[in-house]
């Protein structure tokens, strides 16, 4: 993720008076990076544009559809939690912020960002959230700006970070398969309580999860795990886990 | 002799306080205890469980709700966070009644019949009642199978 970052910042930062007097001087680079759903609006999508402007300045441009009409949202760039893995399901603190934009009668909006590329440089920038204004919990749409295979935590372990939705009164996918020692993070993206337990493994239990809470586990050993939402009826799914 | 019925006497009374169970002709009646929780505080009630056909028809009747607010009550299974208090197991939901609102006085009714093999043994070893608005709250529940296993 930070040689994404740094093809994308690099070149800006290192444009000395001297490579600027060069006519074969490349512009400025631009790196685009798509949102993909994580809340319950599926026809949400857009994508995050970086351009580098300079060494000191940086312009992202979220540009964005399928939202609630004429409604207010927020965005933010966030740094990668503190577990690592994939950027989306990391849990991140806030690390810059969009100016606050409303959506048109079409569900579309386009908000700009002119800021010092140093404050979203490798893991402080790792993802971008959209959230609805009056309910920041609710995340509509994520972009991953930092590429899971260079977080630390993949240093550890091959595999890859998967993450589950749950929803009103369901998980999706409701079936998964997964290599061993991959971490699983379930998103809350619905409105009511959930938990997450398995009658098989007494470790995988999480606390009461609200709206946009995460929880995590990590599966280690092969084999087929069941889990459930205590509150629920027929709220349940299934991971294979398989050898690596 | 008179020592047999005492030890009868005693056992039959721990049988039916530990299992807050009554059998009879009419089916098993459940007793509804109070949550640790702030929840409902004078809430209470009892079900009655009746069985024909292999199927299982379970009646809620509970009093001391917060009026006119909507709940939900599930069968849930023995669940991993106790082998011995099935009210604290947190166990999945294996049978679920109609959601049912507290009228003005704060008392309620529903009715569920399921499948006997749904709630069989661990599969039925406790009765909750929640608020449908955050069914993390859970005023009463009724223990029904108080082993696991």
């Amino acid at each position: 993720m930070l040689s994404l970052i740094r093809s994308m910042l690099l070149p800006g930062l290192l444009l000395t008076p001297a490579a600027a007097q060069t006519p074969a001087t490349p512009t400025p680079t631009s790196q685009v990076f798509p949102f993909t759903v994580v809340g319950k609006v599926a026809q949400a999508a857009g994508q995050l544009s970086v351009r580098t402007v300079s060494a000191a300045q940086s312009l992202s441009v979220l540009s964005l559809r399928g939202l609630t009409p004429g409604t207010a949202y927020v965005a933010h760039y966030h740094a990668l939690g503190a577990g690592g893995g994939e950027p989306c399901a990391s849990n991140g603190p806030i690390t810059l912020g969009f100016p606050a934009f409303k959506t048109d009668a079409r569900g579309q909006a386009t908000v700009s960002l002119r800021a010092d590329p140093a404050r979203v440089r490798g893991t402080l920038g790792a993802y971008v959230n959209v959230h609805t204004a009056s309910d920041l919990t609710d995340i509509p749409l994520c972009a991953a700006v930092l590429k899971t295979a260079a977080t630390p935590a993949s240093t550890a372990s091959p595999a890859t970070a998967i993450t589950v939705n749950i929803a009103d009164n369901r998980f999706q996918p409701a079936t998964l398969s997964v290599k061993a020692g991959t971490t699983v993070t379930w998103i809350h993206t619905g409105q009511v309580t959930h938990n997450v337990l398995s009658v098989q493994v007494a470790d995988l239990r999480s606390p009461d999860l609200r709206p946009g809470d995460r929880y995590s586990y990590t599966f280690k050993t092969p084999g087929t795990y069941t889990y459930y939402c205590s509150y629920h009826e027929g709220m349940s799914a299934a991971i294979t886990v398989t050898n690596r | 002799m008179f020592v047999h019925k005492i030890v009868l006497g005693l056992t039959a009374t721990a049988l039916l306080g530990s299992c807050s169970m009554m059998m009879g002709a009419g089916g098993s009646t459940y007793t509804f205890k109070h949550k640790a929780n702030a929840a409902d505080p004078t809430a209470m009630g009892k079900a009655v469980a009746t069985t024909k056909d292999g199927m299982v028809s379970t009646t809620l009747t509970l009093t001391g709700l917060t009026p006119n607010k909507a709940y939900i009550a599930h069968y849930h299974a023995f669940g991993p966070e106790s082998n011995t208090d099935p009210c604290a197991s947190n166990g999945p939901v294996t049978l679920g009644f109609p959601g049912f609102t507290a009228d003005a006085s704060g008392n309620a009714t529903t009715a569920v019949t399921g499948d006997m093999a749904k709630i069989a043994g661990d599969q039925g070893a406790y009765l909750n009642v929640h608020y449908a608005s955050d069914p993390s709250v859970v005023p009463i529940c009724a223990p029904v199978k108080m082993t696991k296993g």
